[in-house]
């Protein structure tokens, strides 16, 4: 999806939001809520996104929702996505009660953001956010000892 | 289409469920070679520098007031009722109005005229910033990203270059 989609989108009630998800996104979807403003870190959950769709889950979509406080961050933050080539996602600053209710309805996991989440940096949260939708095992490296003694008696 | 299966999942619920997993990640480590080294850093890096640029002036906001302009920018006199609740008065209006409208629309052919001139302005600096449609942030963000690309290639290129290297002086070595 587009950010040129979302902005159409957004302009619609909760009912064609709900047909256009439905029409437009398959797969798991994680809703954020949270403010957007600089300093909660949002943009490490953009960055760990990214590494999903990258490198665990291509289909998974991840919707970001709640009040707008600075117009600018709105901006940088989308940008972001957009040169990270995010597209499986969809920032949604100020949606109304409505739309916002279609999102829940719509998603798999949802949760309100926690700036602290931000702290752990974009590959921890990626596979937790992997993890949290499809109920795949946090991935566990495998210790470099246990390949080295493989065979042995 | 039919609409996807949903599981209605509680907030509390989830964010409780994501810090365990995040706990989780956290005591497995971030070796496991699914992510390139160093991604979360670079990352990082990346939206500063997105963060440190400037943002545009919306261009929907010229276009807005232009077409408010555009809407506001025809002149006419307006029609004054010639009545009166003084004896004679009506008549006084009617005279007085007349030469007065007289004036008046010279004035809004002037005006009309004026407005023209300021339309014709405005649409053609409407028209310079438009196109092109890309915006001085937009380029730069797109030239950094190129450049962050090229770094990235670099890189690889010196990591296959090394590889390459080091294997010719194993196999020199293996010779002598």
């Amino acid at each position: 999806m587009t950010s040129t989609d979302a902005d159409e989108s957004t302009q619609r009630d909760g009912t064609s939001t709900e047909a256009h998800l439905a029409r437009n996104v398959i797969g798991p979807v994680v809703l954020v809520e949270s403010a957007f403003a600089p300093d909660l870190g949002l943009e490490v959950l953009i960055a760990a996104h990214h590494l999903v769709t990258v490198y665990r889950r291509p289909d998974q979509f991840l919707i970001v929702t709640g009040t707008s406080v600075d117009e600018p961050f709105d901006i940088a933050i989308q940008r972001y996505a957009d040169e990270l080539n995010v597209t499986r996602s969809w920032l949604a600053p100020d949606a109304d009660e409505a739309t916002v209710g279609a999102f829940r309805r719509r998603c798999d996991a949802w949760f309100r953001w926690d700036a602290s989440l931000a702290a752990n940096g974009a590959v921890v949260l990626a596979d937790a956010l992997a993890a949290l939708v499809t109920d795949v095992p946090v991935p566990v490296p495998v210790p470099a000892a246990t390949v080295s003694q493989a065979g042995q008696p | 289409m039919t609409a996807p299966e949903t599981h209605h999942h509680g907030g509390p619920d989830d964010a409780a469920r994501l810090a365990e997993l995040v706990a989780q990640r956290v005591a497995a480590g971030t070796t496991d070679g699914t992510y390139p080294p160093g991604i979360d850093d670079e990352l990082d890096s990346h939206w500063r520098r997105v963060a440190s640029r400037p943002v545009d002036a919306p261009l929907d906001r010229v276009h807005h007031a232009f077409d408010a302009y555009l809407a506001g920018a025809a002149f006419h006199v307006p029609a004054v009722a010639p009545s009166s609740g003084l004896p004679g008065g009506a008549v006084v209006h009617k005279v007085v109005g007349a030469t007065v409208t007289r004036h008046m629309q010279d004035l809004v052919l002037q005006l009309d005229d004026f407005a023209r001139h300021v339309q014709e302005m405005f649409a053609a600096i409407v028209q310079v910033i438009d196109v092109p449609s890309h915006t001085h942030t937009q380029l730069v963000g797109h030239l950094e990203s190129m450049e962050g690309r090229l770094v990235e290639l670099m890189r690889a290129a010196n990591a296959a270059v090394t590889t390459f290297e080091v294997g010719g002086l194993i196999e020199r070595d293996d010779l002598s």
